[in-house]
């Protein structure tokens, strides 16, 4: 190891080394309150709401309200916070009507589609010591393991006489799992980087050679197959069109979802997933295809899946274009964001990588695998959340349900782009992380039969 | 005239296939046994007959396939095997597949530009050059074919058997560059299983029967011992 070679070296590793902390310090990685479930039980349906204090005082833009529909059970009424920092007091309104309710527990959470804390619950002994009776209420008495609120008027509420954020203090600020996550996966990558040749095949002096080579491949296959009928690259954006129009005249105009956003809310998830499919089935079979070549020359077989991949995102843009095109004439705006669609698309590209890279290693060994991997998709196909929302899913399957990457793609690009919402930021980062892990190991199994393709039978 | 220290070094080197699909089957075994060195400047020629692993052997060279046993070493050299057509695809122009042809030997893009005029100079294609090679008679595409792989330089290239190709005419002149080729100072290795070149083109000869080296040494008395063998086998 000469040292101009060994500079290279630790000036690379540090260089992932530093990109990983500068993720970390950007990233989102906060647990905020952001949920805040009262369980109860009332004899008449009626509206509760409850007000947070973040310091400028109780205000009615600062609430929000929920109805309770059974008298029969106790229930959970869950109410969503906002998460702009912890909330200094908390008021809740227990309905409109003189009544005598059971209180079993108030629990704030903090909630992600990975986690959810429990940061601080009361029990009804907990509420009598830390919440005021404020207005209309007669008495509270402990009755059981519940609290008896006696409610006189029309306006009944209690405060919290606490300063809630003192409660907060001593919790874990961090999501401490997709923290150490991303540091293992960041120093895992400073080594791997720093010892192993490169577990592409592709180095430093080469890269601008077969850069080059990947690129040029691209544009030839993209325009060997425009070649291939009369209107050319113009089919690039014909097919998408009628694909979309076959869904809006099926849904939109057939099935009566005219108004509603069911035709945006599905066409944003057929596209999406169009993506993610042709890049894993034409990228698996890349290697096993290129036979012809990789017996004629020797070149690091990664390339590959890479000029598929490459091929299909280009047929993507023109797709994702129209579909912007479709949603601003259906009536959204371009919001703010949109600036999270890159950080989405290159998560979405790095997942969509790893497992093209762990199938194109594998399937010139097994070719059959190419019919498994179609009927799998088919079936992942129907859990993405493409024609439902997560909403529909109870909730005790709402962990396993957001184990599936492309489920919070999906759900994060229709925020983005029909909710005005952000992504979830830590679920991305560690698909993020997973996939990066994935593209080291399908690489490394790629380089690990680089020549033992070329003697396979194609 | 040679140098001591040699560019790629075989020492009792074996490949083996299998037979069926995948990792699983008999195996079978294309070399067995191949030992010889290659030194700079040389030509050295590899004789045996049809089907005795001599395809296998410029794979191995080529770095395009490892060995199961023995030892194969190459002193950090660039060696890559002449291909006819590689890459070409039928539906872009003559031009758009020299740049990916040349891109896939090695060579890089601005390179590319700078041989293209003498490509297609040497293709004889004229017009052709931008329509597509679909368009284009099997002889056109062996002409256009032969002209970019004229190009590559590698440090050691590895030719087999053919030498000229296409129509009479493209195939002598095709013929006298390869052979221009192989008398200059550039370290060749030949395959064939035609004496005759042979003996007009290698400085030394290896001759390989049944995945084994039989013989290695002077062209002359190597060619007597191949031809004994034939005859007498």
């Amino acid at each position: 190891m000469n040292n101009k070679f060994l500079f290279r070296r630790i000036s690379l590793a540090l260089l992932v080394f530093a990109l990983g902390i500068a993720v970390l310090q950007l990233g989102d990685f906060k647990i905020l309150p952001n949920i805040l479930t009262v369980e109860l039980q009332a004899p008449q349906p009626d509206n509760y709401q409850i007000y947070y204090d973040f310091g400028k005082g109780i205000d009615e833009t600062q609430s929000k309200t929920r109805r309770l529909e059974t008298a029969q059970s106790f229930t959970k009424l869950v109410f969503k916070l906002p998460t702009i920092g912890i909330p200094k007091k908390l008021r809740i309104d227990l309905g409109m009507q003189p009544a005598k309710i059971l209180l079993k527990s108030i629990r704030i959470e903090s909630q992600g589609r990975l986690y959810r804390h429990t940061l601080h619950e009361w029990d009804a002994a907990a509420i009598l010591r830390d919440f005021k009776a404020e207005h209309d209420i007669a008495s509270m008495t402990p009755e059981g393991s519940h609290l008896l609120v006696q409610a006189t008027g029309n306006d009944a509420f209690l405060s919290s006489q606490i300063d809630l954020s003192k409660i907060f203090e001593n919790l874990p600020k961090h999501n401490d799992f997709a923290k150490n996550l991303l540091y293992f996966v960041t120093t895992l990558c400073a080594i791997l980087v720093f010892f192993i040749e490169s577990p592409t095949g592709l180095t430093v002096n080469n890269m601008a050679r077969f850069g080059e080579l990947i690129l040029y491949k691209t544009y030839a296959d993209l325009r060997a197959e425009t070649e291939r009928t009369y209107l050319g690259f113009l089919w690039w954006i014909f097919e998408p069109i009628m694909y979309m129009s076959v869904f809006y005249v099926m849904f939109g105009l057939m099935l009566g979802h005219k108004t509603d956003d069911f035709v945006p809310f599905l066409l944003v998830g057929l596209t999406i997933w169009q993506w993610f499919k042709s890049c894993l089935s034409h990228g698996s079979e890349s290697i096993l295809g290129a036979h012809g070549l990789i017996t004629q020359i020797h070149l690091p077989k990664v390339i590959f899946p890479i000029i598929l991949i490459l091929t299909d995102t280009v047929k993507f843009i023109f797709i994702f274009s129209l579909l912007l095109i479709f949603l601003w004439l259906y009536g959204y705006a371009i919001t703010i964001h949109y600036l999270a669609l890159p950080i989405l698309f290159f998560v979405q590209l790095l997942f969509t990588t790893s497992l093209t890279f762990i199938l194109a290693a594998v399937v010139p060994f097994l070719p059959d695998l190419r019919f498994v991997v179609e009927n799998v998709l088919q079936a992942v196909f129907f859990v993405s959340g493409i024609f439902v929302a997560a909403t529909i899913v109870p909730e005790e399957y709402l962990g396993y349900y957001y184990l599936n990457p492309m489920t919070n793609l999906i759900e994060d690009y229709r925020n983005v782009l029909m909710y005005a919402k952000m992504p979830d930021w830590s679920s991305l980062l560690v698909i993020m992380a997973v996939s990066v892990l994935g593209i080291i190991f399908g690489a490394y199994l790629i380089k690990r039969f680089e020549h033992i393709y070329p003697k396979v039978m194609p | 005239m040679i140098d001591n220290q040699p560019l790629l070094e075989l020492e009792n080197v074996g490949v083996c296939y299998r037979r069926k699909r995948g990792v699983f089957g008999e195996a079978f075994w294309a070399l067995k046994d191949v030992s010889f060195k290659l030194y700079h400047g040389e030509t050295l020629g590899v004789i045996g007959r049809n089907g005795v692993g001599k395809s296998t052997l410029l794979r191995l060279m080529a770095g395009i396939i490892k060995p199961n046993r023995g030892q194969f070493t190459n002193n950090g050299y660039h060696v890559s095997l002449l291909s006819m057509q590689l890459g070409f695809t039928g539906y872009l122009t003559g031009r758009e597949n020299i740049l990916l042809s040349g891109m896939l030997m090695g060579l890089r893009r601005h390179e590319i530009y700078e041989k293209m005029d003498a490509i297609i100079e040497f293709s004889e294609l004229g017009e052709f050059i931008e329509r597509p090679i679909a368009t284009y008679s099997s002889g056109m595409v062996a002409r256009l074919g032969f002209s970019i792989a004229l190009q590559a330089e590698p440090d050691i290239l590895l030719i087999d058997e053919i030498l000229g190709v296409g129509d009479e005419e493209f195939s002598q002149k095709s013929m006298k560059a390869m052979r221009e080729r192989i008398r200059s100072n550039k370290t060749i290795v030949f395959v064939s299983h035609n004496a005759v070149l042979v003996q007009q083109l290698c400085d030394r000869v290896v001759w390989i029967e049944e995945g084994v080296t039989r013989a290695e040494g002077d062209t002359t008395a190597v060619l007597n011992d191949y031809h004994h063998f034939l005859h007498v086998g």
